[in-house]
């Protein structure tokens, strides 16, 4: 049985396709990082609200308080888009950026995850389990949208 | 003769962002696609499939790599902007 490919360069963007499967576990991987993001200061988060200024406490703190209500709800309005598309949809940029940030920040944290276990992820072989399977998964998705969506760069001069 | 036209001296904070500009670092992490962060470097700064790559390959095999420099209003847009693509960026003044 061949499976089409989830992401694809179309006449008009990148045309999103999933199986019925594919599906399933992309809308409990979602509902999941819901869930986790109205969590304030969970762990898992960790990796996804990195320190901007480690150096200097007052500065991160201001920081902190610049850009948090906003990096929350960016995220949140990035997985509607993804959830409204994933039956089925062409990308435009906005979509390309939403689902990009979106699988990567789902990724971001299961790979947060699985270093907290103690396991090399820069090691060819991960463990068995359902959280490996998924991060790996979500690696095929990311590169091939990345490959989808790289066509659409403008090709710019060097900013040195 | 015409009155002197009002100069508006500037802040002593943006002679300061000119003298020591703020620098964005990117750091390598085990977890995000090599392939992806080049593609947030070219969509975020602009820059050429080859600069990307470069500065790609820099983090992956120094730990980090300056990816913008300038005042420190920009910088912090920047991280921002690298954050919300789930990059590890900080910001550092020259």
């Amino acid at each position: 049985m061949n499976l089409p490919l989830p992401f694809t360069r179309g006449r008009d963007g990148v045309v999103v396709e999933f199986v019925e499967y594919e599906r399933d576990v992309l809308t409990a991987l979602i509902r999941d990082l819901r869930d986790l993001l109205m969590i304030d200061d969970h762990p898992a988060l960790r990796r996804v609200k990195p320190p901007a200024r480690p150096d200097d406490a007052e500065a991160e703190a201001g920081y902190r308080a610049m850009v948090d209500d906003d990096l929350l709800r960016g995220r949140f309005e990035l997985l509607d888009v993804v959830e409204e598309g994933i039956e089925g949809t062409v990308l435009d940029e906005a979509g390309v950026a939403a689902w990009m940030q979106s699988l990567n920040m789902i990724r971001l944290i299961l790979g947060e995850r699985l270093s907290q276990e103690g396991i090399d992820l820069e090691s060819d072989v991960l463990p068995a389990g359902p959280v490996a399977s998924r991060y790996e998964w979500l690696g095929l998705l990311l590169g091939l949208l990345v490959a989808a969506a790289e066509p659409d760069l403008p090709d710019s001069e060097d900013q040195d | 003769m015409t009155a002197p036209s009002t100069v508006q001296e500037p802040e002593v904070e943006d002679l300061d962002d000119i003298a020591r500009p703020w620098k964005v670092l990117v750091w390598d992490d085990p977890i995000n696609l090599m392939s992806y962060v080049s593609f947030v470097f070219r969509k975020l700064f602009g820059y050429s499939a080859e600069k990307a790559e470069q500065l790609m390959l820099q983090v992956h095999h120094e730990g980090k790599a300056v990816v913008s420099s300038g005042p420190r209003e920009r910088a912090e847009m920047d991280v921002f902007r690298l954050h919300e693509h789930g990059l590890w960026a900080t910001m550092e003044q020259e």
